[in-house]
């Protein structure tokens, strides 16, 4: 980057070409609102559109906008984690990282601001009854949203530019990477007031006349929602970086390539993880505020005509903890001194293969004429005992354990504590582990006794044991860690190329997961525009199969990649 | 009974290979060892589902390859063979058979995924209907709803009543429902819909007694049209059995299965 | 072909795709359609209006999300409509001075006011969105469930009647 200069003045050329772009793109999506709807003709509810249909053609660029809006919010709140803690640490490869990743940030910003362009025009186009109405309600949250758009633009301009410029006052560049991501958060709470309306409608009266702006904001599923898309857009924006980071390495030409983009897919992998383990309680909170609005909703999202989707995301999030464990595992190999752990790899994949085939096994049997005949039903007497919530969030619980303790075992291969009570603490935290295992167990299966609302304690009790296990456990970790001597050191970049792929699968996977749950929450409102409010008359009002759904997905989620391909390529390395 | 043979010996395959030290053949054996475990497991339970089978079998290959690819070393050792397979000199006289084989069995598998096959359709047989308000015992009305066992009040008798009913149940309900009131009596296997089995949570346990006694003292013939009274070879009990008689039985059998009868709400 | 270059990976990644597509379409499918309008008249036969009461309660209505018709299982979310004291019969038994039509009327638009014991009060009136049930369509569901083991006496002629009686009634537990 050679025109990048040291002076404060290019930064906020570049800035300026940044509004002057998406203020382009939002007036030409106006005139092409006003140009079609001229050419059609006024007041009518519904177009459709010929083949692809209007309702997929919004799921699929609503689907590809939001990833790329993800990523667009996940990556930066990685940037600045990572340059935070190579400034700390005082380590350039983190700043490297860092830096390395905001490049991507522009041009993914233009192709997201294009596909956001296309959704407003074919939502107004498409769907000009339900848009008009959202217009009249959202009118002042639309123009909120376009200011804090150009407030990301300008700080995600100022941010990238000025890194060089500000390599002396680290803190100050810092600072503007925060104001990058509180203008990204608040575009976030932005948008789920819209979507969190559809789901959970409030503020409104019966007719769909606006009675309280502020209840028409801060409705059942907003917060729920906000947090949900924060952490998981955590996450995400690591998992992406950790396939980018496999990528590379599998591409990289030299041994210092390698090392570096080994390390890169380490972090982003670790920073995934982080972001992945909140995430089921987030959900739960979620879950909670929907059956709050209108248990029907609730139930029959997770009993009625999803229910066999939440069988799909059983086998998604078991494939995720496979793959992240197995990566840890096979990074084990490059550590000397890890020899003496790789022993209990073999009982912690027994653990979470068995928690997996637990998880996905269905509580309603599919199952042949001959088969249920021999059954008696469609309930199997030993698989059935799987098959209930009970069972299934302890099994969960014990793949957070068994992931937990596979990095803790990552993390101690090269060390050896040096503290005089190493073995006693050694033995608290098995101690530890024995007694947060066995009180999980014994809830889970209590939980088969008592009625289902006790039951419900009974897995917060589970969550509060394995969250005290992890704190303890780290505390213990901290201070018996505490000045250990090296026994070897990471060959960085030593690593097979299978180990670089479970990266790449973890990305593609959270990706199709994302696409999955959003289907799920959108889908919860079936023929309604606005739950309750708004009923769906078009044509194309009805949830298709699950087979055509998972298709639509799997589309959505390979136009994503494609283009974040094309950026991660017009943005490598040696280009400018 | 041939999925214990495919046990044991995929049990001698396992050892074998994994004191060999081959992990291809170590993976092979424990792969078929979990698949014919799963299948013998029909011997005690009922058979698992394909659907649930297959996902368990898919699941254990993942864990299994998953497993020898996480060392280099292991894993060259694991590749080994088949590498040899494919290029080695010496492996050519297998070689060939494989290379015959391997599409062969893609394609009968293919084929009998495809080829139609003939299975009865799914009937929706209601197992416990909603009783009459009253029926006919040998002449005499009697109302289901709120109908309780007189000799469950009795105490003192209970055990006496329990032991006579157990006497009446060998004589005349073993032979289909079991000796294990399982419903697998020896006459069993000959019915379909199966006799009924007493334990387990689905049928008595879930029914008042005052419901158990119109079922035994009306048998198949009382049934309602939806629970298809054609298709069921219970005998109509009070042509044989007096009214004590049943109520014995039923106390009897709710006392061997450990169930409760349910009450009227 | 590089053993990490774009092809290979975009090929690792139509692989992982076609899969869950694949369990996508191997589990069972269903497909959730918007329900239709039935016409109910004065002039539509009792059998119709029980038949249009199950249609109503299988689609728009959405019961059988919590209720079942036989009981089954062993944790219910609502009590089950057959078995062996089904609907029809112990509607009129449910609260004295009540008949079946205006037990079911009042549960239906207020299933708040008599909660079976043993459930927890979760289900939304019926005449009000989502579930949104004409007056008519309420006497269908109706019909339907006074069909399952009693006589059917609701009409469309009753509506006036049962609004009027029911104006003001708190129901207890």
């Amino acid at each position: 980057m050679t025109s990048e200069g040291s002076a404060l003045g290019y930064p906020f050329l570049k800035a300026l070409k940044g509004v002057v772009k998406i203020l382009a793109i939002l007036a030409i999506s106006y005139l092409a609102i006003y140009l079609l709807n001229a050419l059609l003709g006024d007041g009518v509810d519904y177009r459709n559109l010929p083949i692809l249909g209007s309702r997929n053609l919004i799921w699929l660029v609503a689907q590809v906008h939001l990833l790329l809006g993800a990523f667009l919010l996940g990556v930066p709140m990685f940037a600045v984690t990572v340059e935070l803690i190579g400034w700390k640490k005082g380590d350039g490869r983190f700043d490297r990282l860092a830096h390395d990743f905001t490049r991507l940030f522009t041009l993914t910003g233009t192709i997201a601001a294009i596909l956001g362009g296309i959704l407003l025009v074919s939502l107004f186009i498409l769907y000009p009854g339900f848009s008009g109405y959202m217009r009249s309600i959202y009118s002042p949250t639309w123009h909120l949203y376009i200011g804090l758009v150009l407030g990301e633009v300008i700080s995600m301009y100022l941010y990238y530019y000025s890194w060089k410029a500000l390599e002396g006052r680290k803190g100050m560049h810092i600072l503007l990477g925060i104001i990058l991501n509180l203008f990204g958060i608040a575009i976030v709470f932005v948008t789920d007031i819209w979507v969190a309306f559809m789901m959970t409608p409030g503020g409104v009266d019966e007719k769909g006349n606006l009675v309280s702006m502020w209840d028409a904001i801060n409705t059942y599923a907003w917060m729920p929602l906000n947090i949900h898309r924060l952490i998981a857009n955590v996450a995400f924006g690591g998992s992406i970086a950790a396939a980018y980071g496999a990528y590379r390495f599998l591409s990289a030409g030299d041994d210092e390539r390698r090392a570096y983009y080994d390390w890169m897919g380490y972090i982003g992998n670790f920073i995934a993880m982080v972001g992945l383990i909140p995430l089921p309680f987030a959900g739960y909170l979620l879950a909670m505020e929907i059956y709050a609005f209108n248990e029907q909703m609730g139930i029959s999202m997770m009993g009625g005509t999803f229910s066999w989707l939440w069988f799909m995301q059983a086998v998604i999030i078991g494939a995720i903890f496979l793959a992240a464990n197995y990566y840890l595992w096979t990074a084990m190999e490059k550590i000397e001194g890890a020899e003496r752990y790789r022993g209990y790899r073999k009982y912690l994949l027994l653990v979470i293969v068995v928690c997996y085939g637990v998880w996905l096994t269905p509580h309603s049997l599919v199952a042949t004429v001959e088969e249920a005949r021999a059954l008696g039903g469609a309930f199997h007497p030993v698989l059935g005992v799987f098959g209930v919530m009970a069972a299934k969030i302890t099994a969960v619980f014990f793949l957070i354990m068994a992931t937990f303790l596979s990095f803790m075992l990552y993390r101690r291969s090269d060390k050896r504590p040096t503290v005089s009570w190493a073995g006693k603490g050694n033995l608290l935290q098995v101690l530890l582990l024995i007694l947060s295992a066995g009180a999980i167990i014994f809830l889970g299966v209590y939980g088969y006794f008592v009625p289902a609302a006790v039951r419900i304690r009974m897995s917060m009790a589970q969550v509060v044991i394995v969250f005290i296990f992890m704190v303890l456990f780290l505390i213990i970790e901290y201070f018996l860690y505490r000045n250990a001597e090296a026994v070897g050191r990471i060959r960085w970049g030593d690593m097979p190329g299978r180990s670089q792929y479970a990266l790449i699968f973890l990305a593609i996977t959270f990706t199709w997961l994302m696409g999955l749950m959003g289907y799920i929450r959108s889908g919860i409102r079936k023929f309604w525009h606005i739950y309750g409010v708004m009923p769906d008359r078009s044509p194309q009002a009805y949830l298709p199969a699950h087979g055509v759904s998972t298709f639509i997905i799997s589309i959505a989620i390979l136009i994503f990649f494609l283009l974040i391909s094309l950026v991660f390529w017009m943005a490598r390395e040696g280009r400018h | 009974m041939w999925w214990i043979g495919a046990l044991l010996l995929s049990l001698v395959v396992a050892v074998v290979a994994a004191l060999r030290r081959s992990p291809l053949f170590t993976a092979i054996g424990l792969f078929f060892l979990f698949f014919s475990f799963l299948r013998s497991l029909s011997l005690i339970i009922p058979p698992i589902p394909a659907f649930v089978l297959r996902w368990y079998l898919l699941l254990a290959g993942v864990a299994l390859l998953l497993y020898f690819s996480i060392r280099e070393e292991t894993f060259e050792r694991f590749k080994a063979p088949l590498i040899a397979l494919l290029v080695e000199r010496e492996m050519r006289f297998l070689r060939v058979p494989v290379f015959l084989l391997f599409p062969l069995a893609m394609a009968y598998m293919a084929y009998a995924y495809t080829k139609p096959a003939l299975s009865p359709p799914a009937e929706s047989r209601t197992i416990h209907p909603e009783p009459p308000v009253e029926f006919s015992f040998r002449g005499k009305r009697i109302k289901v709803l709120g109908l309780e066992n007189p000799l469950r009040k009795d105490r003192a008798n209970l055990a006496r009543y329990i032991a006579e009913g157990k006497e009446i149940y060998y004589r005349n309900c073993v032979f289909c429902h079991g000796d294990l009131w399982d419903g697998k009596g020896i006459f069993a296997h000959g019915f379909n819909p199966a006799p009924l089995p007493f334990r387990g949570t689905d049928t008595i346990a879930q029914l008042p007694e005052g419901y158990v006694f119109w079922r035994v003292s009306t048998g198949g013939p009382g049934l309602p049209p939806n629970a298809t009274p054609w298709s069921s070879a219970m005998p109509v009990w009070q042509d044989m059995l007096s009214e004590k008689e049943i109520w014995k039985v039923i106390l009897y059998i709710y006392d061997a299965t450990g169930n409760k009868p349910r009450t009227w709400e | 072909m590089k053993k990490g270059g774009f092809v290979s990976i975009l090929l690792f990644f139509l692989v992982v795709e076609a899969f869950y597509t694949l369990v996508g379409n191997i589990i069972p499918q269903v497909e959730s359609r918007p329900p239709k309008e039935i016409r109910i008249t004065r002039e539509t036969s009792i059998d119709d209006l029980v038949f249009i009461g199950e249609r109503i309660m299988k689609e728009k209505g959405g019961c059988f999300v919590c209720h079942e018709l036989e009981p089954r299982e062993a944790q219910p979310r609502a009590p089950a409509f057959k078995g062996p004291d089904p609907i029809g019969r112990r509607a009129s038994r449910r609260v004295p001075g009540m008949d079946a039509d205006h037990y079911l009327w009042q549960s239906l638009v207020d299933p708040r006011a008599y909660v079976v014991k043993g459930f927890f009060p979760i289900m939304p009136p019926v005449n009000k969105p989502p579930v949104n049930l004409s007056d008519e369509e309420i006497v269908a569901v109706i019909a339907f469930l006074e069909s399952l083991g009693g006589e059917v006496t609701i009409s469309l002629d009753k509506i006036p009647r049962l609004k009027k009686d029911l104006e003001g009634v708190k129901g207890g537990r």
